[in-house]
Formats: structure tokens, sequence, C-alpha cells
């Protein structure tokens, strides 16, 4: 496998196994996993959750959970010198100091109870024996180089006086500090808005060319990859199945696993078409493996793939796991095996009738804040301020915009789980935020909603038969004119027929929420959802805590089910391409208000908003050669409870004229289904 | 945070006027005076006329809420509620069936309660924190598993057997330190080593298990994993991360006994006679005087109102996060 013995490699990782001792046994979760990272270069692990990525990471920096985990065998060489065989003692001092590491979590990553200052200087002190003034001056200017304004204030703050980007800064110029050779970055980005993301990888990759350190990234994201990564290894249970430079791997990826996950990514180009899925799942660890670990979720697979373990291929620029790289073993491959199962390509969606499903005006939803000694109400958290906005029966409107912006509130406003305190929601000719008590429960079979996280939505001590049924009982959805044994049967039959909707087998209805994975929890959520024949589907970031792969599977079910049910979807989420792929109309949120609204062709090629346009233009690309100039936002979404006059967003504008000061835009139309409030026009 | 503090004290106002009720329903309505005198005097061969001289002599020989006799606010004042049961606002916690002033006995007797009871939480804290720290020190090793098994046994075994235990084998058998009794100023030091070094045995299996569940869980947490990939040891990472943090749940748990603390402990201070408030209560209790124990009663409610109220206010000062608003 690739052993370069060139003199630029800082870490070599070779053979590394590490596995997990666990009760049910031995889990393989690195298992001979081999890369040289070079100085001054981005080497980025690519996967999907559970591949070992994280792991990885872990064993480089020696912190493996104990005593469950151990690294088994294999070499960690960080310039010759090999980890393993280090003493703890000895890796203390390089932890920190020539290997850094930053997290996926900056919220939870972070001592609450210390002062970022400290935690910055703390490090200082441990490596350079720097004390007091001296480490302050030093965490300061730290501060500074990844772009905290007004270094001496923040020095004395807690974690949790700042916003998420701000505390991802924080951890980086923890990591820093010591002056690393490597800087690890586990998903540094993952759980932050789009234009943080862009504002916090710029911002490695500077400090990268300023310092001449190595990076290497953990990520799932093939777009961050592409933005920034200069060699990349793609993971999957536990080994490298390709590495690659990155031009030649966003060119051609060689293994099949590779090609699967570009093409289960939602692009544009692929509207109207079901995006391709991985079937199956990820094989589990703790057994050994006779071939391929891919072999059964792969579609050129043959049976010298179920029998023989492929070898590592090198070619030029990296190699690959795969028999069918090996040309002495290609040519054992049958050649009816070539015939690859196509899926059945839905039609693209033409619906003539125009109805609409649900119209809402001026709806405003606003929390009061309480003060003093008789909780005097001093102001209101204006959550959503005044929107408007109609979705037609059986189409799918996209309500995007950063964390914080008023989405999910919109979201559960219309569904009536939050009131409003002014506006009408009109769904047919019923206003729902007239409708109290009994009308308003009746009314909700109407409309479902599907929540973010699959993991935490289903109630764990109920069986997935028991979720189904709830809202049919609650909605009273039977046959009333059998007796009930029959109307037993019936019930039964019905729970069978919407976990075959949602491409689960029957036998699962006797089954424990903890017991599936997350794309398969989310089919269940969507089938408890199905289970009142709703009208309109409110669905809050339904893919953002799952796999691309996994993402793919559920959009394509969401999208049959729209097409077979006709069903209309308001689609809350912060990710551009599964709009692009996946809505008609899309209305972007900023600071509780539309900013900008149109037919999702309208707005994403011919952005208004300036705010549209940075949102845009600050999403990663997944083809590298397209190259796109970030449009920088200044600071962060300003507080809800005291937006700034006029516009909201001319304070991080670069377009603001002095109107924009002085009052909020009239509504401005393109056509007429685009329209934007924005005083440039 | 002053707005929050008024408005709790505020709060406290209704709370105390229910456990004042409480009390007055418990102590006078359905143990009337009556039943009360005949307690006093023994038994069923008592005459009318005894009961109405007992009750005379004690203060009892008023209507409960509501004076019909009297002239004026004389009405609503010469009551028994009025004069037994509304004065305890003002702490004036009248006299005894013996005639002692309460307020002045109380006064007198916090200290020797204080005097065990502070150093028992002191010391208590001290070993069950350093000890259930050392347990997550060796965490997921037969220390651990061990140092569990027998803070399960220890916890499992009635206090009263500790106590039993440590007279019968440091004062009987190696007589380092007297069984009971109790002194003025330093020499009070030699009768408070057992009862002290009692009381913490009988908490250590129950402290030192709840603390290490409390290390355990914050020493999974995010940010030691961000603390230990900065190189610290894992000693730095105990003490200067994971303490301050655990300390949050610790600390309010401890505040809110700390005015408690004054009541004296019931069982310890009878076993080892300390004349302290714990001791009065349950001398009174057997004496069936209820003027003491009402006072008692009332004093505990009103100072377990200000732990509460102590606890939310030591939140704000160990965690940086919490906002009293």
């Amino acid at each position: 496998m690739n052993r370069p013995t060139n003199k630029n490699a800082l870490l070599q990782v070779q053979d590394l196994r590490t596995w997990f001792y666990t009760e049910e046994g031995v889990v393989r979760a690195i298992d001979g996993v081999s890369f040289t990272v070079r100085r001054g270069e981005t080497f980025a692990v690519v996967g999907e959750s559970g591949c070992g990525k994280s792991m990885t990471a872990l064993s480089i920096m020696k912190l493996v959970p104990e005593p469950a985990g151990r690294i088994i065998s294999g070499k960690i060489l960080l310039e010759g010198q090999d980890l393993c065989q280090l003493p703890e003692v000895e890796m203390r001092r390089l932890r920190g100091q020539r290997i850094s590491m930053i997290f996926q979590e900056p919220m939870t990553s972070l001592n609450p109870v210390m002062t970022v200052g400290a935690q910055i200087a703390e490090t200082l002190q441990h490596h350079f024996s720097m004390k007091g003034a001296a480490a302050k001056a030093r965490a300061c200017e730290l501060l500074d180089t990844v772009g905290i304004p007004d270094p001496i204030t923040r020095y004395s703050e807690y974690p949790h006086q700042m916003s998420g980007g701000m505390k991802q800064r924080i951890m980086i110029a923890m990591a820093l500090s010591g002056e690393p050779d490597l800087l690890i970055a586990d998903e540094p980005t993952t759980a932050l808005d789009v234009t943080i993301q862009a504002q916090i990888l710029e911002l490695l990759k500077k400090l990268q060319k300023e310092r001449g350190m190595a990076l290497l990234l953990i990520t799932h994201d093939l777009a961050v990859v592409s933005e920034i990564a200069d060699k990349i290894a793609v993971m999957y249970a536990g080994q490298i199945v390709e590495m690659s430079d990155r031009d030649v791997f966003f060119e051609h990826p060689k293994h099949p696993y590779s090609q699967k996950l570009f093409d289960s990514l939602p692009v544009k180009n692929k509207k109207g078409k079901p995006l391709e899925i991985i079937r199956g799942n990820v094989p589990p660890l703790s057994k050994a493996f006779a071939g391929c670990r891919f072999v059964n979720r792969c579609d050129q697979a043959w049976d010298r793939c179920e029998q023989v373990i492929p070898q590592w291929t090198s070619f030029l620029t990296g190699g690959v796991r795969c028999h069918l790289a090996s040309p002495k073993d290609a040519e054992t491959r049958p050649e009816e095996a070539t015939e690859v199962v196509k899926q059945e390509a839905l039609d693209p969606q033409i619906s003539l009738k125009k109805e609409t499903l649900l119209k809402i005006s001026e709806l405003k939803v606003h929390f009061p804040i309480q003060k003093g000694l008789f909780k005097k109400t001093v102001g209101y958290v204006k959550a959503v301020d005044g929107i408007s906005l109609a979705i037609d029966a059986g189409k799918t409107v996209a309500l995007v915009g950063e964390s914080g912006c008023g989405k999910t509130t919109t979201g559960k406003a219309i569904l009536q789980l939050i009131r409003s305190i002014s506006g009408s929601i009109f769904f047919g000719d019923v206003d729902l935020t007239q409708l109290t008590g009994e009308d308003l429960r009746k009314k909700r079979k109407d409309f479902q909603i599907i929540f973010q996280d699959p993991y935490s939505s289903l109630n764990p001590r109920m069986m997935v038969r028991d979720i189904i049924k709830e809202g049919m009982a609650a909605q009273k959805i039977s046959n009333e004119s059998m007796d009930s044994s029959t109307s037993r049967c019936d019930e039964e039959s019905t729970i069978d027929r919407l976990l075959d909707d949602v491409g689960l087998p029957a036998q699962v209805k006797n089954r424990y929420p903890h017991e599936f994975s997350g794309g398969q929890r989310q089919r269940i959520c969507i089938a408890r959802v199905l289970a009142v024949n709703p009208k309109l589907i409110v669905c809050d970031e339904p893919t953002s805590a799952l796999d691309v792969s996994v993402q793919a599977q559920i959009l394509n079910l969401l999208k049959r089910l729209q097409e077979k049910l006709g069903l209309a979807y308001l689609f809350i989420t912060h990710n551009i391409s599964v709009v692009e792929y996946f809505a008609q109309e899309i209305a972007v949120m900023y600071l509780g208000r539309i900013v900008e609204y149109g037919l999702v062709e309208e707005v994403l090629e011919n952005p208004k908003h300036p705010y549209t346009r940075a949102l845009l233009s600050a999403v990663p690309q997944v083809d590298p050669k397209e190259k796109r100039s970030i449009i920088r936002l200044a600071g962060d979404l300003p507080s809800p409870i005291n937006p700034p006059q006029g516009c909201h967003f001319h304070p991080r504008c670069n377009e603001a004229l002095p109107v924009c000061r002085e009052s909020y835009p009239p509504q401005s139309s393109f056509s007429s289904s685009h329209s934007t409030c924005c005083h440039l026009y | 945070m002053t707005a929050y503090i008024v408005r709790r004290l505020l709060y406290a106002f209704p709370i105390l006027i229910g456990v004042n009720l409480l009390t007055f329903l418990l102590f006078f309505v359905i143990n009337t005076p009556d039943d009360m005198a005949r307690l006093h005097l023994g038994g069923k061969r008592v005459t009318q006329e005894a009961v109405d001289k007992w009750k005379a002599d004690h203060g009892y020989n008023k209507p409960l809420a509501i004076n019909l006799s009297a002239q004026g606010s004389g009405k609503l004042t010469e009551t028994i509620f009025f004069e037994k049961s509304l004065r305890l606002f003002f702490f004036d916690f009248g006299r005894a069936d013996d005639g002692r002033n309460i307020g002045a006995d109380i006064r007198q007797r916090m200290w020797p309660s204080l005097a065990i009871a502070i150093p028992g939480l002191l010391v208590g804290l001290f070993v069950n924190v350093t000890v259930a720290m050392l347990i997550a020190f060796f965490r997921a090793s037969y220390i651990d598993t061990w140092g569990v098994i027998v803070a399960v046994a220890m916890m499992s075994i009635s206090s009263l057997f500790y106590i039993i235990g440590g007279q019968f084998l440091f004062s009987k058998m190696l007589r380092l330190v007297p069984i009971s009794g109790y002194d003025g100023g330093l020499n009070a030091v030699k009768f408070l080593i057992l009862p002290v070094i009692i009381g913490l045995i009988a908490g250590v299996g129950t402290g030192t298990r709840w603390y290490r569940t409390i290390f355990l869980e914050e020493i999974g947490k995010d940010y030691v994993r961000t603390a230990r990939a900065k190189g610290l040891s894992e000693l730095t990472v105990l003490f200067g991360h994971v303490l301050r943090n655990a300390l949050v749940p610790i600390l309010t748990g401890v505040v809110v006994v700390i005015p408690l603390l004054f009541l004296g402990s019931l069982i310890t201070e009878s076993f080892f006679s300390i004349p302290g408030l714990g001791s009065y209560t349950i001398d009174a209790i057997n004496s069936q005087d209820f003027a003491i124990v009402r006072a008692m009663v009332f004093l505990g409610s009103f100072l377990y109102i200000i732990g509460l109220l102590l606890t939310d206010i030591s939140y704000t000062w160990v965690d940086p996060r919490v906002r009293l608003n």
C-alpha cells in the first residue's frame, strides 16, 4: 500500500487497527488503515457515520475511549516517531502542541464554567509555561488571529455568551495556541450555518497557508472536501476504500461506494428524477469479512467480491480497494453483472390545476420577555414578524435561512403548536388561528409535522405499531361500520400498508424505536404522519441529521409519496442543494421576515436580495472547478429582540443605501411569482 | 437579581402562612387543648376542673379563632390562634409547658447543634468528594467496582448500628473518647469527635455513590475530551475541569441543608446526650410539650425556605450560565 519515503511526510499511519471490546463482542472500528499526511497539506477523510473516521482522529491523538477501545496494532508515525510506543506522559507533551484537534460540537466542547480566555491560557501555561499577563496577551493575540472582534472583552466571557461560529473560532484559537504541525478538524463546520461554515473554512485555509501546518479534515460533506482538501481518503466500514488527489477524485471516483456517494447527492440537474440510493446498511463491524465489505450494497459486485477480500491497488495519485481496479481480478467478472438495476424514473411532476391549500398572511409570533419584581413585559422576541406565504396542493415550498431566523417557529405556528399574536392562516376556508379546542383537534389530521431529529422525536417506550396507531385513534380514523374484531384487523392492515408505503417490512411494527437506524426511524416518523391522511406536511429539517445516502432515500420517499398522495410540503431547511433538488418554490427568511420569494429556478438562478446572494454564495460546491467568490457577511445574525432599524439586513449588507437605515423596504416583484423586499429595486 | 430575591421572599409569605395554618390545625383543632391537658395530667380520671386549671395556667383557655365575649379587636386577638400561632411570625415562640422561654432555649441550644453539624458537613463533604473523585479516577477498574460495592454495603446499614457500634468500640473497648455528654468551650471537642466520625461513616456510602455518578457523567462530556486534547494530565483534567462543573449539582445539594444545620440531628444528639436542638425536639415530643414542637416545626419550615432560596442564589455563583430572571 501507499508507503512513501517522502521526506515531506509529517504523519504516517500504517495498518492501524483500533478495536472495541464490548459485551456483544469485538467491534473492529478501524481495521487496517494506512495513509500519509504531508507537511502543509490538507488531507480529508470522508465517510458516513460509523465508518471509523472520528475514531481514526482519536487514535492519532491516542484519546480512544478506554478501556473498551484499544489500538491493537499498527504504527502512527509523527516525523518518524511512533506515537503508539510513546508513554502517556510524553504523549501529553505532544497533544495540543504538535497535534491539536477541534471538534464537531463547539456548543458542548468548551468548558461552560470557565472563561474562554482561561481555557486558551491553560494550554499556553501547560506547553510554554506562560503565566499571567503574558499568557493573557498571547491569548488575546490568538483571539484576534481567528477573527474575534474586541478580544480583550471576549477574553473574560463565558462560552454561553457566544454564538456557535464564535465558539468554533475559540476552539480553533485554542488548537492554534500550541502552534501545531498538524491540526485535526473533526467535522468542524457540521453544526454551523452555511454562512458561518464559509467563514470558518476560509479561516482554516488562511491559517494553514500562513503557518504551513497540515490539516487532517474529517467530514461527511463532499462539498466541504472539494473546497479545501488536497488529498482525499474515503472510509467505509473501518477501512479506506479509496485515496486520491482531489481533482482526480472529483473527476473520476473509482470505488463503487465513492461513485454512489456522488450519485446520492441531491443536485439541481437531478430534479424530477429519483436519487441513486445505496441499498442496505453498513455491515456490523463485529464479524470478520470473507470478501469486500461493500459487496451487499454494490451494484457491480460479482461472486469474487463475496469470496475474496479485495487488495489495495495503487496508482499514481492514490489507490483503491476494489476488485474492479485490478485488471487481473476484473477479468473474472461475468458479463451479465454489468447490468445495473435501474430504478423506475418518476414522472416529472405535472400538476396543472392550481389549488391553494394554505394561505398565511401577516403572521406574527412574538414571545414576551419578562423582567423585574412583577414580571413586567419589557419587550418581545419577534421570532416571526409578519410573513405571508401560500402553499398549493401537491407542491413543495422550501423555507430557508440561518438558524435563529424563525423558520421552525413559522412551522410550529402553522400547526398551531405555538399560537400567533396576529395574522391569519387559512387552510382551505378555515382560519386556523381562530380554531380552538375540539375543532382544532379534529382539523389537526390535515396538517402534520416531521421533526429534525428522528432519534428524539419517537417515544422510546412505544412500539412502532402504537406510535402509528396513536394518531389514528386520536382522529378516530377507522371503519366504524365494522364490528370490533374486523376493525382491529382493518387497523392492523392499515399499519402494514403504511409501513409498506415508507419501505419498511410489516414485521417491524412489534419493535421499539431504538432498534432502528436514523433513516429507518425517519421512515417511522413519516408513517406516523401518514396515518391520519394529512394534506400538508411540515418537514422541519427532516434529513439534516442523516447521512447523504440515507438522505437520498428519505428524499426519494417523500417525493414518491407526494406523487402518490398529492401531499403538499413546507420544507424547512438550511441545505440549499436539497431545496434545489426537491422544492418548487422557495422563501428566504431573515430575522422573522421573508426577504425573497419565488420559484426555485428564479431565486437560485437569479437571486435579487443581497442576503439571498450571500447565502447562496456561501454554499460549498461539490465540483471543485466551479469557483465561487463568497460574499462575506459581517458579524452574526442580530437579536430578534431588537432588530436593526429600517431594513433588518442593512448592518451586514454590502450594498446598503442610506434609505435602508430608515425604512423597511416594500415588496418589489419581478414576475408573478418572484418578489423581494429590498430598496435596491 | 435583587428583584428575584425580593420576589422569592414575597413568595415565602404564603408558604409560611400555609405552614402556620397547618400546624394550628394539627396542634389545636385535631389535638385540642383539652387533649393536651389530659395527657399532661395523666390518663382519663381527670376532673374537668383540673383540665380547666391546666389550660388557664398555660394560656389555652381562650377560644380557638374568634372570641365573641371580648370587645373590639379583642374578638380576634384574644384567641389561641392569635396568641399562640400568629406570634410565630415574629419568632416569638412563647413559653414551654414547664414555663421556660422557648426562644431563649433555642438560642442557647443551637450552639451545641452547630458544633457537631458544621464539622460533620464539612468533613463529610471533603471525604465524600475525595473518595468519589478517587473512584472516578480509577473508573472501570477493580477499585471502581469494589468502591461501589463497599459504598452500597455501607449505605445499607442503619445509622443506629454505626452509633451503637462506634460507642461500643471507641468508648467502651478502646476508651478513647467519652460515650456521651457535652461540655462548654474547648472541652466539647472530646465529646464531638465520635458523633462527627460516626455521622461521616453513616453518610459516606450514599454521598460517595451519588458524587461518583455526577463525576462520571461530567467525565463523559465533550469539554473533557477537549481538555485532554490540550495535553493536560488526567489530574488537571479532573481538578481543573471536571470538579468545577460537578460542583454545580454538589454545592447546590449542600447549600439547601445549611440553614437546617441549626436544627441539629434528632438521632445523633439524643444518642450522644448533646444538649442541642435535635435532642430538644425529641425531649419535647416525649414529654408532649407541643409549644416546643410547634416552634420547631415553624422554624424548620422557615429555614427550609431560606435554604431553597440560598440554593438558587448559589447556582448563579457557581454556574455563569444561570441568570435569575
